[in-house]
């Protein structure tokens, strides 16, 4: 292994990255000038106002995108395209309907020419998310927990270096929800798989992270970095705790400015309405 | 929460039959109900002075001349040919417009290359390039197969190419991250994404083909349902037109049937909610 190799920054950094849709003339700015870090074996949260471009970012990471500038690194390496490094678990399911469970989550390996070996780990990681008796079902037999756990499985199998996992709950009703933040809990807990999880829930994102990102309404910059040390293992009776209820309040205060902000600067085009049926009544018409 | 949805998928099969026991009676009975009273009011027209069916011979005559048209050959060869007509164009549809879908689909220089042609060619109704198609090839058998071929296949067109250029992207994404190769990407992902859509062109596309061979035979055939049916026209016969007509909805209801298994068996995710 070379000197260089060995001083490789471990984990993903993005450092300044910033995406602009749109042609020449049309720029929209959905993410301006982002720098955060997702060291090795936490769990970060991406958490900000809705639509502030935290799908882009997710999109950024994986690969599926580039960034109109900066750098996205994942250990040292800049990141040129979706790899089996960096999986997805998106908001809507993305298991493919026409395979069952089980071929599903054999989809990775069989691609990667490793079916054989893979075979009992794919039946082991179903009875871990509690779908064995479901392997030869097709996903819409499931119900959304099911398919969200599911999916779970497909990714986990491939090892992946950093799960992104973009508002994976949303969606689902309150019950589910908290019983699929406590499967990923013990999950992480267990495992320590590096996760970068968005989401726009402040309590989810407190009960789950290790570090809270927060996003600036669009163009999306990092408005704060937290860090959460409430002591794991982590069950939802923190939720009551006084800790919880002070970090609570400090996201909070920070959101609320940033619901503010993208207020008044949604309110802007009002302005401009007002001015111009000013502008047509000075020029005389009755 | 595996026990209770263990419990769940045990107990789907008693709902859904009891589901559908209660439905089919309903559906029977009303059935029954509404083909036999159109049944009697079509016997007893004359009697009753209903217009326009009292100008129909009274059912029971149907069934009577029906017997004879049963037991002819010409009759039944008459579904032979038409069936056979079918099947070669329709099939041919399918084995052509599927592949140019997918090809048009996925590679932009020949969706760019092919739509205008396409877009030309669509619009002209297939009844209208009958007498082209007699002049173009050398037997009728050949252009009435042309007639129903052209039926069939610019909707299986239109919809293969619908169906493979709207794969969900997270499908493909999903795909791509988990380390598809491209020949991956086409035979695992978008053919089985496709497939859908294409059976839903075939079962519009079949019921094309019938309206085609029917017009076709009209004008063109010597033999088949649609020959037959015009042909009771010229010689008067309102018994053997209507037996004819029956028919071909008949044939039309079955191969829609023999789709819709198709589809099940090709796509059988679809039917599993």
């Amino acid at each position: 292994m070379s000197p260089i190799e060995l001083t490789k920054e471990r984990g993903v950094v993005l450092s300044n990255v910033a995406k602009t849709f749109g042609d020449e003339f049309d720029l929209i700015p959905v993410i301006h000038d982002c720098s955060f870090k997702i060291e090795d074996g936490q769990f970060t949260i991406l958490i900000g106002p809705s639509g502030c471009g935290k799908t882009t970012l997710i999109n950024l990471i994986a690969g599926y995108e580039r960034p109109t500038s900066g750098r996205i690194s994942c250990d040292g390496e800049e990141v040129r395209g979706p790899t089996r490094d960096r999986l997805v678990l998106f908001q809507e399911t993305s298991l493919f309907p026409w395979m069952s469970v089980l071929q599903n989550v054999m989809y990775g390996p069989v691609v990667q020419g490793r079916k054989k070996s893979a075979q009992s780990e794919a039946v082991e990681l179903l009875s871990k998310v509690g779908l064995q008796d479901f392997r030869d079902k097709y996903p819409n037999q499931l119900s959304g927990g099911m398919q969200r756990r599911a999916e779970l499985a497909r990714t986990l199998i491939n090892k992946p270096r950093i799960l992104l996992m973009d508002e994976p709950f949303r969606g689902l009703d309150a019950m589910t929800r908290q019983l699929m933040q406590e499967y990923l809990l013990k999950l992480f807990e267990g495992s320590r798989q590096t996760i970068l999880f968005v989401t726009t829930e402040i309590d989810e994102a407190i009960l789950l992270g290790d570090s809270l990102v927060l996003l600036s309404s669009a163009p999306t910059s990092v408005r704060e970095c937290i860090r959460v040390d409430l002591p794991r293992p982590r069950s939802a009776s923190m939720l009551t705790t006084q800790r919880y209820a002070q970090l609570k309040s400090k996201v909070l205060a920070i959101l609320y400015q940033e619901a503010l902000q993208s207020f008044a600067s949604g309110s802007r085009a009002a302005a401009d309405m007002i001015e111009a049926f000013e502008l047509r009544h000075q020029a005389g018409e009755p | 929460m595996t026990a209770v949805e263990a419990n769940i998928s045990r107990s789907m099969p008693t709902r859904v039959w009891r589901r559908i026991a209660r439905y089919l009676t309903l559906e029977l009975f009303l059935g029954i109900v509404s083909i036999g009273t159109i049944a009697v009011l079509w016997e007893f027209a004359n009697p009753l002075g209903i217009p326009v069916l009292s100008n129909l011979p009274p059912l029971s005559e149907i069934v009577r001349t029906s017997q004879q048209l049963l037991t002819s050959d010409l009759y039944w060869d008459g579904w032979l040919l038409s069936i056979r007509r079918i099947t070669s164009g329709f099939l041919l549809a399918q084995l052509i417009g599927v592949p140019i879908g997918l090809l048009m689909a996925l590679h932009r220089a020949s969706f760019e290359a092919a739509f205008p042609i396409v877009e030309i060619l669509r619009p002209i109704p297939p009844v209208a390039w009958i007498p082209i198609s007699i002049l173009f090839w050398p037997t009728r058998e050949l252009s009435v197969i042309f007639i129903v071929f052209l039926g069939a296949f610019w909707i299986v067109l239109l919809n293969t190419i619908g169906g493979a250029s709207n794969v969900d992207p997270n499908y493909r994404r999903a795909a791509l991250s988990l380390g598809s190769t491209p020949r991956d990407m086409f035979w695992r992902i978008i053919l089985p994404a496709t497939i859908p859509s294409i059976v839903t062109g075939m079962a519009v596309g079949m019921g094309i083909a019938w309206e085609m061979v029917v017009a076709a035979e009209m004008v063109a055939g010597r033999t088949g349902l649609g020959y037959l049916l015009w042909q009771s026209l010229e010689i008067n016969a309102i018994a053997q037109c209507i037996i004819c007509m029956i028919s071909i909805g008949i044939a039309g209801f079955l191969s829609s049937e023999i789709i819709r298994l198709f589809g099940s068996f090709v796509a059988p995710w679809q039917r599993m909610h």
